[in-house]
């Protein structure tokens, strides 16, 4: 008895679900709440389609200057040199205008960004490849004095200003920043134009997305750039102690640990100008 | 019988390993003013040189070297054996103040290392001035030691002067735009570094007193994994007690000659390393110009001689000290021997006072020979009794005699 009337009930309940469906379809256009979405009072706009890479009218090229990894979030350092060399800081999911940056494989290093309705993958732009070795010292020296010497004699560490990975104490956990070109972007006097002395300079730029020649980060940005690969080599050391943490930059990672800032703002006023 | 025969054998004994004893000296301390020290150690030695000396091949430049022999005024017939171990200036007086052991070539070639606590060291600022102001040393100048800045390869020639005003705000931030220094904006998309030593050195403590500058410079060098791109110093050095920044104004010098540097830098340097930089007349021990636009540049409007155009001639072999001597130029220092003071009248107290006359003398010798000595080389400090000015402390005011 109690097995009819539930095999009943399920089966009203079917109809019942079944046609509510069906009234949700032909009642649509006559819909009296259906002005309430349309007002949108939220600015929700409808999923717009994404082109994936054919595109007739290529997005501007990005140059991926860094990407770091702060407690677990990942963020993406890049330029459009053709939008006067803008550089965007953005994190995962985030977006400035037509720009999105869909995700970060901090791994890989390379990003998966929403270029103006293209998604592209963009690689770090690589640094400059080194042209000259390091000078080995000789055997006689390593037998004749226990610690390594410099040219002139001078008793030296293991490597001068870069010892072994293994001296430094490891960055906190969470923070880490890597940018292209190492953290000394080169860039000669003067960049392209006349130098005071008529000299050219020396000059590199980081390569990117297969893109021709990319404008040189203006001095703030590279001296920025170049003092958070410091501050992040030099994270553990300053947990530990021994040594002073950097002041902030432009390029400062949000949720940076405050113990690795020091006192003192550089370059804010010429990201000003 | 038996009992006194004994004790008269050892007695014996005793007496002929006191006649033996060997007199040790232990040098650290300065770089700067390593070669001055270099031949005031072999001067020193009877006929004016060791008897043997390793490396062999060890000179004017080189950092750590033991030299042996006799010194016949002062020990007699005792075997002397010099130590020397450049460090750093304020390194060598947190040595002497701590009791720090460093380590030192045997005087065989091959030999086990020598630890030792150094005995005697040099400092280019006065140990007032420095974080090892409580060290308990007898402290004597013995010259003047000019400092200079120098200008790289890659800086552009236009760049002839620096400023203390200009070097407070350079330290603060590690680069700025390159424009500031040589007046062109054509100059403003590039960038001036600035490289500098760590804080075991005199020639930094002396630079940032003289300009007047309080804090935790930011240098650039390079590093083995980009031997030519400019990069922050950010690693201490092992067996140091602090800093970012190179060790000895000889390895400066190497990175301020670097040739395929990725742009301009200036650093500070002592005389001696910024020939290797800028070039040296003298040609008793040319040193070559480091090429390109290398040359030393003023400070504060000053060149530390006179008849110097940067970049247009290599510096003279006995410069004219006159903007110095007169006061006009304030970069430089008293340069100072330094031993703890419980040293009166023993071995190390005899070859400190020895040691203040044998500088004296070598910077003399220096000038007579107009800097073109094989031996004495160019001048690159000053006699104290030269100056017609003085200091009283480190960076401080200049005033007449």
């Amino acid at each position: 008895m109690k097995g009819k009337w539930n095999l009943a009930a399920f089966v009203l309940g079917v109809l019942i679900f079944t046609g509510a469906a069906k009234a949700s379809v032909t009642d649509a256009e006559s819909n009296p709440y259906r002005v309430i979405s349309q007002h949108s009072v939220f600015g929700l706009v409808p999923p717009q389609p994404v082109a994936t890479t054919n595109a007739t009218d290529s997005p501007p090229d990005i140059v991926l200057n860094g990407i770091m990894v702060i407690f677990d979030r990942k963020y993406a350092l890049f330029k459009l040199p053709a939008n006067k060399g803008k550089s965007y800081l953005l994190g995962e999911g985030q977006s400035d205008g037509e720009i999105e940056l869909l995700s970060v494989d901090d791994r890989a290093g390379l990003i998966k960004i929403n270029n103006h309705g293209v998604v592209q993958t963009v690689a770090l732009a690589k640094p400059p490849a080194p042209s000259v070795a390091p000078a080995a010292a000789s055997a006689a020296d390593v037998a004749n004095n226990p610690q390594p010497v410099s040219a002139e004699g001078i008793p030296q560490p293991v490597m001068e200003n870069n010892p072994a990975p293994s001296a430094a104490p490891a960055a906190p956990a969470g923070y880490a920043v890597a940018f292209a070109g190492g953290s000394g972007n080169s860039q000669g006097s003067s960049s392209g134009s006349t130098s005071s002395d008529g000299s050219s300079g020396s000059q590199s730029s980081g390569g990117s997305n297969s893109t021709a020649k990319a404008t040189p980060d203006p001095w703030w940005v590279v001296a920025s750039k170049n003092l958070e690969a410091a501050r992040a080599a030099t994270a553990g050391l300053v947990d530990s102690g021994q040594a002073d943490p950097f002041p902030l930059t432009p390029f400062t990672p949000p949720g940076t640990p405050a113990n690795l800032i020091g006192p003192g703002q550089l370059y804010f006023v010429s990201q000003a100008n | 019988m038996k009992k006194i025969l004994t004790i008269a054998a050892l007695g014996g004994l005793f007496a002929a390993s006191t006649a033996q004893a060997d007199v040790n000296i232990y040098i650290a301390g300065s770089t700067a003013f390593r070669a001055n020290v270099f031949r005031a150690v072999e001067a020193a030695f009877d006929g004016g040189t060791p008897t043997s000396i390793n490396p062999a091949n060890a000179g004017t430049g080189t950092g750590v070297y033991t030299a042996q022999g006799t010194m016949s005024s002062l020990y007699g017939a005792q075997t002397v054996t010099i130590y020397a171990s450049f460090n750093g200036s304020v390194q060598g007086l947190e040595d002497l103040l701590n009791n720090t052991s460093l380590t030192f070539t045997n005087i065989t070639p091959g030999g086990s290392a020598v630890t030792a606590v150094p005995t005697i060291t040099f400092s280019d600022v006065d140990k007032s001035s420095t974080l090892a102001a409580s060290a308990p040393v007898t402290e004597t100048h013995v010259a003047i030691l000019p400092f200079v800045y120098c200008r790289n390869p890659l800086t552009p020639t236009t760049v002839t002067n620096v400023t203390g005003h200009q070097l407070q705000s350079l330290w603060n931030n590690g680069a700025l735009k390159l424009s500031m220094f040589t007046g062109n904006t054509n100059d403003d998309s590039g960038i001036m570094y600035v490289t500098g030593r760590n804080k075991d050195s005199g020639t930094r403590v002396c630079g940032g007193s003289d300009a007047y500058y309080t804090g935790s410079p930011i240098l650039y060098g390079f590093n083995t994994t980009a031997p030519n791109t400019w990069t922050i110093m950010n690693q201490n050095l092992s067996g140091t007690l602090y800093g970012f920044g190179y060790s000895s104004g000889g390895n400066e010098a190497i990175a301020l000659t670097n040739q395929l540097a990725s742009g301009p830098c200036i650093g500070y340097e002592g005389l001696n390393d910024a020939l290797t930089v800028t070039g040296s007349a003298c040609t008793g021990a040319p040193k070559v110009n480091g090429g390109g636009n290398c040359a030393i540049i003023a400070y504060d409007g000053f060149l530390p001689f006179n008849n110097y155009t940067p970049g247009n001639s290599p510096v003279p072999a006995y410069p004219d000290f006159t903007p110095i001597i007169e006061g006009q130029y304030s970069f430089w220092s008293y340069e100072c021997i330094e031993m703890l003071n419980t040293h009166t009248s023993d071995t190390t107290y005899q070859y400190y006072t020895n040691m203040v006359s044998g500088l004296d003398y070598d910077l003399l010798q220096a000038e007579v020979n107009g800097g073109n000595s094989s031996k004495y080389g160019p001048v690159t400090a000053l006699r104290l009794s030269e100056m017609r000015c003085n200091r009283s402390s480190v960076g401080g005011s200049i005033t007449p005699n």
